[in-house]
């Protein structure tokens, strides 16, 4: 989430007064006013962030949660949680990518907390896997509860704690009874709540029947079609009032995950507040996260999943600004590589070298990169 | 020049460009560009509180002051307390949940930093779920003494809830107003209004109340059951800083011209309200927080109180658990609960002091002096992030729609209870508490002109099933209208009854209501105009 205030800001404010002004009939309400070249250009950049990465990334999450959970259902060995840790890490992989976009339902319907909190209540874990025999079905009852309904007794850093332990995967003997139920029923409520995700930004109707049925069962269907307003930014039923709103979402909502990796997910260790505040410290995977967040703006900036090097797909917001704000693209591209870079030659693991310079360097870069989106997003509102 | 006014001066060619405009293209803009528009208040929060974030995030953005005046990281640090649920670890960041809870953490009744939301139900654990109960003696209308002012409906093993919240119902019934909820030109509108009870069985304890100075066991049948729902964080510093004797003239101009008061609050020409703090002898405030103004200044308010009472995570300052309003009836029903006094020590051994298991558990749930859970660092963070969340700046200020429905928001009466402007005093840093003492404790806003649509006074509805007592701070209206982009609902009142603002202005024209005439008025209005109040209501 972004934390720091940016002057520039002020610059917006007063150019978009400049612009009302210019125009004289500026108004961004829902009418059926002038459709500019601009608002119908953007509204295209929008469709294509919508279909090309904010669902595929969800479409993938879902799948890749839904193999996790038949992985965990079938755990019976040592290779078998291998294979389950190794799921564990591309599930998280695409949670992570994505970040850039936690509006819309992943914060609507508080999904980001609840399946992404840490740290993990282990006192409570210890107690529950101590007291209740979770062959028992009441007992059973309380941990389901308690999964479904807590954001630091569920999700992705629940099961890390059960399948990790320092950087490698736990000993499958290890694992109790009890432990393993409780992990297939945070599987089960991951790939519940990923379907959500998906569901909310591609229409109900449009994901998998059995997907459609899971969630009717658990009466979460999503009462929202984020990707549809979103496409339909300017018109009746979006919230989001024109397609620049839509596209400058899009960059504040990079900008919110670029601090929170900034000065939270890093800053808050690095700052030599409390190792609590490192995410993913078990399986190792803090670095990879970090870097996968701003991968997560590369794909809503460049559109798509699979966008790599610095180029960015035709129809993309970052090749629609390369067209109209060159300058100011150019800009955040080199400070995007250079924000990986400097994320990647993090010393790993994070949880043990949270101090190190390196940490220090991989901010700046980060807030310098923030730098870059305010002033592409000033200029994108002001053209 | 500094990067800091370079950007200032551009801010105001562009409202000297906006003048410019408007008088030399009359014809282009006698429609579009208003006559009365005002650069300022498109600076809800002021120059220093402020922010021009109104994506997603808006809520959450730190004020300019908290990086002016060097807070950044502080600020950072603090929020983490507030997003983040509490544990049972025994260390660390975020430990010291329990033994009772209203929630795990924050932002369950805040979503998005926002608002609470309507909900169909009462789970504590439903996301967007910013109710607390309310529950009273019919009689007086007082809190009842056996559970806690902000019941609990959660535990900590091997605790049991005060209040189980399977036992709590919430149903929403129509309501059809004098007008049949319909405006002259045919538009009509819907009304809803929960009815809230919770089943006898559903208490842990007795149900005790305070009559005639004695506390004495009544029947369920002689409570009531209310909802209020959290309001806005942002902006709550900005309030803080206005200062007292303007608040007090607030009231006495109210006075002058007849409005009802609330006694307790103004009285015979009299500010009368005080609040005080037995940590500060000899010293008091004026009331600004909350719906049933309860309390003075912010770093002693809802969010001071919440980030203790909510969790029950203590800290240095309160060393002692939240519990029912008379301090004894939990503790005691638990002590001497067989299923508690079987596990206790066995989730409490430090606490076997005597051996006698119900002492023990009454010792410790009644105790004054708990180890501090929350460091101070971790409290000042906290409030420094609570005292510096900006306001999201006004949107379409410049618009037409904007300042034809500021024009009949004004001339039908509203603004006077939403008083459209305050400016900040010096800011000194009070806290009843004595936590901080400094004016470089918190981020400060010295002479700011904000615009929170409130005139810090409680007036009343009179509302079918209103709130407890029927007095209510007026509510600020800043940044509202991004509730639904930034949490997913629009709904508003204190039971979040009215689920948009047409719904919130009509609940406003009930018989006898302090409003009434301004909705009156309103009803009058041609549905453009109303159109644009709603506009314009949603724009600030």
């Amino acid at each position: 989430m972004k934390k720091i205030f940016k002057y520039a800001m002020l610059m917006v404010a007063a150019c978009t007064m400049t612009m009302g002004l210019v125009s004289c009939s500026d108004d961004d309400d829902n009418s059926d006013g002038d459709v500019t070249a601009k608002e119908l250009a953007l509204a295209a950049v929008n469709k294509q962030f919508v279909e090309k990465t904010a669902i595929a990334t969800y479409e993938q999450l879902a799948d890749d949660c839904e193999e996790l959970q038949t992985l965990v259902e079938d755990m019976d060995s040592q290779d078998d949680l291998v294979k389950v840790c190794d799921q564990w890490k591309k599930a998280r992989q695409d949670w992570e990518w994505s970040e850039a976009f936690l509006f819309g339902a992943a914060s609507g319907y508080s999904i980001d907390p609840h399946i992404d909190t840490w740290p993990f209540d282990v006192t409570v874990f210890n107690f529950y896997m101590g007291k209740f025999d979770l062959t028992q079905e009441n007992d059973q009852q309380v941990i389901d509860h308690s999964v479904a309904t807590t954001q630091n007794f569920t999700g992705f850093h629940a099961m890390e704690y059960v399948i990790f332990r320092e950087g490698q995967p736990r000993q499958f003997d290890a694992l109790t009874a009890n432990e393993l139920y409780f992990v297939k029923s945070v599987a089960a409520d991951l790939y519940l709540s990923a379907c959500r995700l998906e569901a909310a930004w591609k229409g109900t109707d449009n994901v998998k029947e059995a997907r459609q049925q899971l969630l009717a069962d658990e009466e979460l269907e999503p009462e929202d079609n984020f990707g549809e307003e979103m496409k339909n930014a300017g018109n009746a039923g979006s919230r989001w009032k024109s397609a620049t709103e839509g596209a400058i979402q899009i960059i504040s909502g990079c900008q919110d995950i670029i601090g929170e990796v900034a000065e939270g997910k890093i800053g808050s260790a690095f700052h030599g507040d409390d190792t609590n505040y490192i995410e993913s410290p078990h399986a190792y995977n803090s670095i990879q996260d970090f870097y996968d967040n701003i991968m997560s703006c590369k794909h809503a900036l460049y559109g798509g999943l699979s966008v790599s090097g610095s180029e960015p797909a035709a129809g993309s917001l970052m090749a629609y600004c390369a067209t109209y704000c060159p300058t100011e693209a150019a800009a955040v591209k080199a400070a995007l590589e250079n924000a990986l870079e400097k994320i990647n030659s993090m010393k790993r693991p994070f949880v043990l070298n949270y101090m190190d310079a390196s940490a220090g360097v991989a901010i700046d870069a980060l807030n310098a990169l923030d730098e870059t989106l305010d002033a592409l997003k000033g200029k994108l509102e002001n053209q | 020049m500094n990067k800091k006014y370079l950007l200032s001066a551009m801010l105001l060619a562009g409202v000297s460009l906006l003048t410019a405009c408007s008088d030399e293209d009359k014809t282009a803009s006698s429609e579009d560009v208003p006559a009365t528009f005002d650069p300022e208040e498109v600076y809800a929060g002021g120059k220093l509180g402020t922010t021009f974030n109104n994506s997603k995030s808006a809520f959450e953005q730190p004020s300019p002051a908290v990086e002016e005046q060097g807070f950044a990281h502080e600020f950072q640090m603090g929020e983490y307390q507030f997003e983040r649920d509490f544990n049972q670890n025994p260390d660390g960041a975020f430990h010291g949940l329990g033994p009772v809870m209203v929630r795990n953490g924050c932002l369950y009744c805040h979503p998005s930093y926002g608002y609470g939301k309507r909900m169909e139900r009462y789970r504590a654990t439903d996301q967007g779920n910013g109710y607390l109960l309310v529950i009273y003696d019919k009689q007086t209308e007082a809190y009842i003494r056996s559970v806690a002012g902000m019941p609990q409906t959660m535990a900590v093993a091997p605790f049991k809830a005060p209040v189980d919240e399977n036992g709590i119902s919430i149903k929403w019934e129509k309501y059809t107003d004098e007008w049949g909820n319909k405006f002259d030109d045919g538009e009509t509108y819907d009304l809803i209004y929960p009815e809230v009870s919770i089943k006898p069985e559903a208490f842990y304890s007795p149900i005790i109340v305070a009559r005639n100075g004695q506390d004495v066991e009544v029947d369920a049948s002689e409570i009531g059951v209310k909802l209020e729902a959290t309001i806005g964080i942002y902006g709550t510093g900005l309030l803080d800083a206005i200062p007292e004797d303007s608040i007090i003239a607030q009231y006495a101009k109210e006075a002058k011209v007849g409005v009802n008061l609330n006694p307790a609050m103004y009285k015979d020409g009299e500010y009368v309200g005080w609040y005080t703090n037995a940590l500060s002898p000899g010293k008091k405030w004026v009331r600004r927080f909350t719906y049933a103004l309860s309390r003075g200044p912010v770093l002693d308010a809802a969010g001071a109180n919440a980030i203790w009472n909510i969790t029950n995570v203590t800290r240095s300052d309160r060393r002692y658990h939240y519990l029912d309003l008379a301090g004894k009836y939990y503790a005691e029903t638990s002590s001497k609960d067989p299923d508690v006094q079987r596990d206790f020590y066995q989730y409490y051994p430090e606490w076997n002091k005597t051996g006698n298991v119900e002492k023990d558990i009454y010792n410790y749930l009644t105790s004054k002096e708990q180890t501090a859970e929350m460091t101070d660092e971790d409290y000042k963070n906290f409030m420094i992030w609570h005292r510096g969340l900006a306001v999201p700046a006004a949107r379409n200020a410049n618009t037409a729609e904007f300042q034809l429905g500021k024009q009949k928001f004004t001339e039908i009466g509203c603004a006077y209870c939403h008083r459209p402007s305050w400016t900040t005093g010096d800011d000194h840093i009070q806290d009843p508490n004595g936590m901080f003492t400094k004016d470089t404790d918190m981020p400060r806003y010295p002479k700011q002109k904000i615009w929170p649509y409130t005139d810090m006074v409680q007036h009343k509805l009179y509302m079918v099933n209103d709130i407890r007592t029927g007095w209510c701070r007026t509510t600020p209206l800043w940044g509202r209208g991004l509730s639904m982009l930034v949490a997913n609902h629009q709904d508003r009142l204190h039971d979040r009854r009215a689920r948009n603002v047409i719904e919130a202005i009509m609940w406003h024209g009930c018989q006898n209501s302090d409003a009434r005439r301004a909705v009156e008025k309103f009803r009058k209005l041609k549905k453009s105009e109303r159109d644009a109040v709603v506009k314009f209501i949603n724009s600030i």
